[in-house]
């Protein structure tokens, strides 16, 4: 009997282990929101050829001159390196914006949104487009 | 009665590896539904703690919510029905500090009243604490008093 449990226990665990490695990759909520800016993408240009990494990098270490002169680029708060800790400008700490150290980023559509209406205004001085959105998610999700 | 404890428990066991991941994967929560205090909190205290506010007038939180796309150098806004619930709270929970108007269209500081000053006007701003408006950094339980924490 205390076989039977000590089983199920240790199926239990394994189930974590491999979701928690497969973290990074797929989850449904994050694959959907994906999806959902693959498609907006594809809407707004035919020839869209898929999200890029390295767009992604690009547009993470932008400086830009546009936006609001406290913020030039997303780096300012979320820093250089995506696997560390950020800081916001009054100081309080920002998780980590890769995917393998936060595994639950970008997986709440209404944040991901809420985020990047404030952040691309901020930073751009303009709103990012779905391509944008996917290469900056791609990038992340990636490390 | 033995074998039914076990088996339960095993499939107590099972049921929980299938149901946590997917509690952890739910996509997003509807923001609207929780309490005003706990949505400030979330809302708020997202750049910052989120402050009391009794720290401000009312007078001051009606400047600051007409402003937040400005708010201090970043865009701050949100959903317009999150954002009425949040400054509904504000403007109902108002203190009554004494708050002298600034002749620009600056928004108002809590850190810029003479209370304020008076009270930590030398306290040191370390690189890491960075703000004077990081006051949870020095004032470890400054939430609490929303009812939450
Ligand atoms: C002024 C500080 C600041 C700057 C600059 C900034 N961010 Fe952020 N960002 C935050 C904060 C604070 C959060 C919310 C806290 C958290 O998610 O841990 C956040 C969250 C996000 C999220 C949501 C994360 C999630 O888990 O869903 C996205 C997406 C995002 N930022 C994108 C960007 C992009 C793109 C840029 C540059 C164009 C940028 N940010 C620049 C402070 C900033
Ligand atoms: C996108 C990030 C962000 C969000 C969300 C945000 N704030 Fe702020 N807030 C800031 C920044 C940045 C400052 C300036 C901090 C500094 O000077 O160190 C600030 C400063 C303040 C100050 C003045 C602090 C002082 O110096 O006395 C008040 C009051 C304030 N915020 C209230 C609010 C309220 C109320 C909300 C919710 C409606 C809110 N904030 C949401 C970023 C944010
Ligand atoms: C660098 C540390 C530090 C920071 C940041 C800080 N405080 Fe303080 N605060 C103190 C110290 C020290 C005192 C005086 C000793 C005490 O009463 O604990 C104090 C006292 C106070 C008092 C009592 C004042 C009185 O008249 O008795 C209040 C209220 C207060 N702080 C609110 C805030 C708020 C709100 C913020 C953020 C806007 C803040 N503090 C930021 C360190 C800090």
């Amino acid at each position: 009997m205390k076989q039977v449990t000590f089983l199920a226990l240790t199926t239990c665990l394994m189930a974590f282990a491999v979701s928690d490695l497969r973290a990074a990759e797929a989850n449904p909520a994050r694959d959907a929101i994906m999806a959902g800016l693959g498609a907006e993408a594809k809407a707004s240009d035919p020839a869209f050829a898929g999200f890029s990494p390295q767009r992604g990098q690009a547009l993470y270490g932008a400086k830009s001159t546009v936006g609001k002169p406290d913020t030039p680029s997303c780096t300012t708060c979320h820093t250089a390196d995506p696997t560390q800790m950020g800081q916001t400008r009054a100081g309080k700490e920002i998780d980590a914006m890769a995917v393998s150290k936060t595994p639950n980023r970008f997986t709440d559509p209404e944040k991901v949104a809420k985020w990047f209406g404030r952040n691309c205004n901020s930073v751009l001085g303009r709103p990012c487009t779905a391509a944008e959105k996917g290469d900056f998610l791609t990038y992340l999700i990636g490390r | 009665m033995r074998a039914l404890t076990t088996t339960t428990i095993a499939a107590l066991a099972l049921a929980g590896c299938i149901a946590l991941p997917q509690a952890a994967n739910a996509a997003g929560t509807d923001s609207t539904k929780l309490p005003p205090n706990e949505l400030v909190l979330k809302e708020c205290g997202a750049c910052h703690i989120a402050y009391l506010p009794r720290f401000l007038p009312e007078s001051a939180w009606t400047r600051l919510f007409a402003t937040l796309d400005n708010h201090y150098g970043e865009d701050a806004t949100m959903p317009a029905d999150i954002t009425a619930v949040v400054r509904r709270f504000y403007m109902d929970n108002a203190g009554g500090f004494y708050w002298t108007s600034p002749s620009t269209k600056e928004i108002p500081r809590i850190t810029a009243q003479a209370w304020w000053k008076r009270a930590m006007g030398k306290v040191e701003i370390t690189p890491r604490i960075r703000s004077k408006a990081n006051c949870g950094a020095c004032h470890t339980h400054a939430e609490w008093y929303m009812g939450v924490r």
